[in-house]
């Protein structure tokens, strides 16, 4: 069974002033299978972020399904909602989103916490997250006192430190310099492999993509195309450049 | 982790933050207690005795606690909405909006609990001194005991823990209000671009302009009647409200108009961050306006009133005991000289005897007929050589001195004065005779305790001893003492004051002229007692309620500014990434924080101004000079919290 599943998404924006209505989505339809790491890739405005809001329960769709973990996302109510996203989403953004009166360590466990995990099982799960990821040294450390790179591994670390069903990522490098960016993603690439963490990724970026095993083109709220890697980088770059010089325009922009 | 450790975690990392919050607050709770303490110590008992002690006390502790709570729920709501992307987070990880609520009542609770011990303890501190202050103030020697009031602090804790625990449910139901989506959308909302209301400009101008001519005029035109005041005031508060809002971005356009000086750097970006903003800024600042217009009046004119009312006491009194009868009472003067004897250490500097005829005449300024006294020239001289405040005259045998000694209200007095010096002549009757006698001089010095005695002629020796023979019996008594030590002797006039048959103390004589007076007492240190019991306590509190008022105007301007800083730190990075120095910026920011806290500084001054001119002319006491060194002492407290919010505006914009 697929961990996201998702039906004739559409999703329509502005209308409610009289202005003119924006179709972000038009009917989108995709699947990401257990232990896959997907990337999303298309121009600014062709609908990729508000894709992901629509999968990460941050927006609701105007029409369509999105189906998580064999859950339906519109039955939920607002309460159970946040048990969901809770348990089975991880969020990872461009700009951190870490509390800034939490040292990393206890930004890393707050989900756990707020679960009631006990503390012995928050310090086993916590441990090889932090070494992975490389930011044991880290973790008594407030979120302005390290790097860029280091604050975006300790956002991953929170996300996934819940072992949610679906890793949600918006622009994980967008913040960050070339070195910090590609240590980022070997991180995301780390999980992947050795946790089987399904990761969906938003980038606008060809050499964030080609870490991926799968990408997702979108054009103007429609797939246009999809990639697979054959677990050679390089070869996956080249590829995606390809498709981009095809779906033409400002693929490689830099917002 | 429960929302109790989180609570605790975020009060630590935000103490910054939280730090001018927890000062303003500590001084609001710490002025309560001081105040409360005061009403419930026994030491001052005196006081209490006052008529006005307890109303004065009761309103200014409702005044603390409406300051407090709005500045409380503006500051904590501000600290709310700063903090929306940080709850969303809360939101994203998985915390329910029953556990964010939670966490954040928490927080406000220890926030409260935190301020709430602090000022208590520098009210307790600060009591001795403050209550020594007021005792000061109100012309009293009683010592002050340093003592903690447990009934002061049940007072405090239990009102301000109530104020608390009020914000912290509506502040943490704010949370609702916040939606995922804030993670997103930017939190810079641009405003809507203003356009200058020509309308409600002119309008809000003619009003103003309105109520100042209007105030000048009616201020000339005595008597003025309350409706008209009311009319002043809100045409005043309107016309601020509306012309605000408008002028601010005519200046501003004006400023912007001068190429030359507006592509300064500094210029062009402080313009065009306030043109961003101004409608957001436009209320508050007409708000700011008329608060500090309202502080400056009651603080300037409460503090010339104070200052020179030691000086209105004599002149009311010019004798430091005297009492007046309708018929000479040989017996009660045998005892009030047995009474002074009795006090050795009170020495009588002087005393005096009076006999003065009754008089009828024809009253033209008020109409009808009014009544008077007459007085001899050298009975005159002898009273202003003894009190000081009176004039030495001479006067031939068909002349006359006008003294009027009830008057004493600069504008209208001015005006009776002015109206009785046209006249040339004044025909008096005294029983059957009557006299003309030509009027050499109009004044107002007195030579009579109180007002009891209206008018007095003052007459040529020979003329009086004639006017005298004439008025028989139809004459007043009047035994007049100066102490050396009039306030010492408190006990001593006291007992000579219940001797005095009739009306007890000056204070309760009757008020109007003339003949309806048969026996009355008036001592310079009952009046200097009452009028400083009030006044002091009076000029106690209004001292305070200024401290509120620039402690929370002052706050609210920070936390305003401090607000929108965050969303301009993005903008002077910018700036500062296109080559703007550090030096630049920090004048960008001077003079756009300098505008939004001179604004309406410069406004609430005017009204003040206004606003003083007017009592000047209906209360005797010369008001400006004194009202100018208030307003110069608020401008430069006023000005330190331009200087903190500029420089924490600065650290966070270069930072």
């Amino acid at each position: 069974m697929p961990v996201l599943t998702i039906k004739d998404l559409t999703k329509d924006y502005g209308s409610k002033f009289g202005g003119n209505v924006c179709h972000a989505l038009k009917g989108v339809d995709m699947d990401v299978e257990k232990g896959e790491f997907v990337g999303v890739m298309g121009a600014s405005g062709s609908g990729k972020t508000t894709l992901l809001n629509c999968i990460s329960t941050i927006d609701t769709p105007t029409s369509g399904t999105v189906v998580i973990d064999g859950q339906e996302l519109k039955d939920l109510k607002a309460e159970r909602l946040t048990v969901f996203r809770r348990d089975k989403l991880g969020f990872v953004f461009q700009d951190f989103n870490l509390l800034d009166t939490m040292t990393l360590g206890e930004n890393m466990i707050l989900p756990l916490s707020l679960k009631g995990t006990a503390a012995k099982a928050i310090e086993q799960a916590a441990g090889p997250i932090a070494d992975m990821l490389g930011i044991s040294e880290l973790m008594g450390k407030y979120p302005y006192e390290v790097s860029m790179g280091q604050r975006q591994r300790g956002a991953i670390a929170r996300a996934v430190i819940g072992e949610p069903a679906l890793l949600l990522a918006d622009e994980p490098t967008g913040a960050l310099d070339s070195k910090s960016g590609r240590d980022v993603l070997t991180c995301f690439q780390t999980l992947n492999t050795v946790n089987r963490t399904t990761i969906l990724m938003v980038t606008h970026d060809a050499f964030t993509a080609s870490f991926c095993s799968r990408v997702i083109f979108l054009k103007d709220g429609k797939l246009f195309n999809e990639l697979r890697s054959n677990g050679d980088r390089k070869t996956m770059y080249d590829k995606i450049i390809n498709v981009l010089s095809v779906l033409g325009g400002d693929g490689n922009d830099s917002r | 982790m429960t929302a109790g450790k989180l609570a605790g975690i975020n009060v630590r990392g935000r103490m910054r933050d939280y730090l001018t919050f927890l000062i303003s607050n500590c001084v609001l709770v710490a002025i309560f207690y001081i105040f409360a303490a005061i009403y419930y110590n026994d030491d001052i008992a005196y006081l209490k005795d006052s008529a006005n002690f307890k109303p004065a006390f009761l309103a200014f502790a409702i005044v603390v606690l409406v300051f407090s709570a709005v500045f409380v729920w503006y500051s904590s709501s501000f600290f709310i909405s700063k903090r929306k992307q940080e709850i969303a987070t809360y939101l994203l990880v998985g915390m329910s909006k029953r556990q964010i609520f939670r966490m954040l009542f928490l927080e406000q609770i220890i926030i409260g609990f935190i301020s709430m011990t602090v000022g208590l303890l520098v009210g307790i501190l600060f009591y001795k001194l403050f209550a020594m202050a007021l005792v000061n103030m109100v012309r009293v020697s009683t010592n002050i005991a340093f003592t903690i009031s447990v009934r002061a602090i049940g007072a405090s804790i239990t009102l301000f823990l109530l104020l608390y625990v009020l914000n912290a449910i509506l502040v943490s139901t704010l949370v609702h209000r916040v939606q995922l989506i804030n993670l997103y959308t930017a939190k810079n909302t641009a405003e809507k671009k203003v356009r200058f209301n020509w309308f409600f400009g002119i309008l809000g101008f003619v009003m103003l302009i309105g109520g100042y001519v209007k105030s000048v005029y009616d201020a000339t035109n005595l008597p003025m009647n309350l409706g008209d005041f009311w009319i002043i005031l809100l045409l005043v508060i309107i016309g601020t409200y509306l012309f605000m809002g408008s002028f601010l971005s005519l200046l501003i356009r004006w400023l912007s108009r001068n190429k030359k000086r507006y592509y300064k750097a500094r210029n062009l970006t402080s313009l065009s961050q306030l043109k961003f903003r101004i409608k957001s800024n436009a209320v508050s600042l007409a708000t700011i306006a008329i608060l500090n217009a309202m502080v400056l009046t009651a603080l300037g004119s409460m503090w010339s009133v104070y200052t020179t009312q030691e000086q209105e006491v004599r002149y009311y009194m010019p004798f430091d005991m005297q009492y007046t009868a309708a018929e000479a009472y040989d017996d009660v003067d045998g005892d009030v000289d047995a009474v002074i004897a009795q006090y050795d250490e009170i020495s009588v500097a002087g005393e005096m005897r009076l006999v003065l005829p009754r008089m009828e005449f024809n009253d033209t300024y008020k109409g009808g007929i009014s009544e008077g006294y007459v007085i001899s020239q050298s009975q005159f001289n002898e009273a202003a050589k003894f009190t000081g405040q009176a004039q030495k005259i001479s006067l031939r045998d068909n002349e006359m001195l006008y003294t009027d000694q009830s008057l004493h209200y600069s504008a209208y007095n001015a005006d009776y004065l002015e109206n009785m010096q046209k006249l040339n002549t004044l025909e008096f009757s005294v029983n059957d005779a009557s006299y003309t006698l030509n009027i050499v001089d109009v004044c107002d010095d007195k030579i009579t305790n109180g007002y009891t005695v209206g008018t007095v002629a003052v007459v040529s020796d020979n003329a009086f001893a004639q006017i005298l023979k004439d008025a028989g019996d139809n004459v007043a008594y009047l035994r007049s003492y100066m102490l050396n030590d009039p306030i010492a002797a408190e006990e001593m006039i006291n007992e000579i004051d219940s001797l005095i048959p009739g009306e007890l103390n000056g204070e309760n004589g009757p008020l109007e002229t003339g003949l309806s007076v048969d026996r009355d007492f008036e001592s310079y240190m009952f009046k200097f007692r009452s009028s400083f019991s009030s006044l002091g306590v009076a000029v106690f509190i209004a001292f305070f309620v200024g401290i509120m008022f620039l402690v929370v105007t002052g706050s609210v301007l920070y936390y305003k500014q401090m607000a929108e800083s965050d969303n301009d730190a993005q903008r002077y990075r910018t700036l500062s990434n296109i080559g703007m120095s550090k030096k630049q910026i920090s004048g960008s920011v001077a003079i756009q924080l300098g505008l939004i806290f001179g604004v309406p500084f410069i406004f609430g001054t005017i009204d003040a101004l206004f606003a003083l001119r007017m009592l000047d002319c209906v209360i005797p006491q010369k008001l400006m000079l004194r009202a100018m060194m208030v307003i110069v002492i608020y401008a430069v407290m006023y000005s330190l919290y331009y200087v903190i919010t500029w420089k924490n505006y600065k650290k966070k914009v270069l930072a």
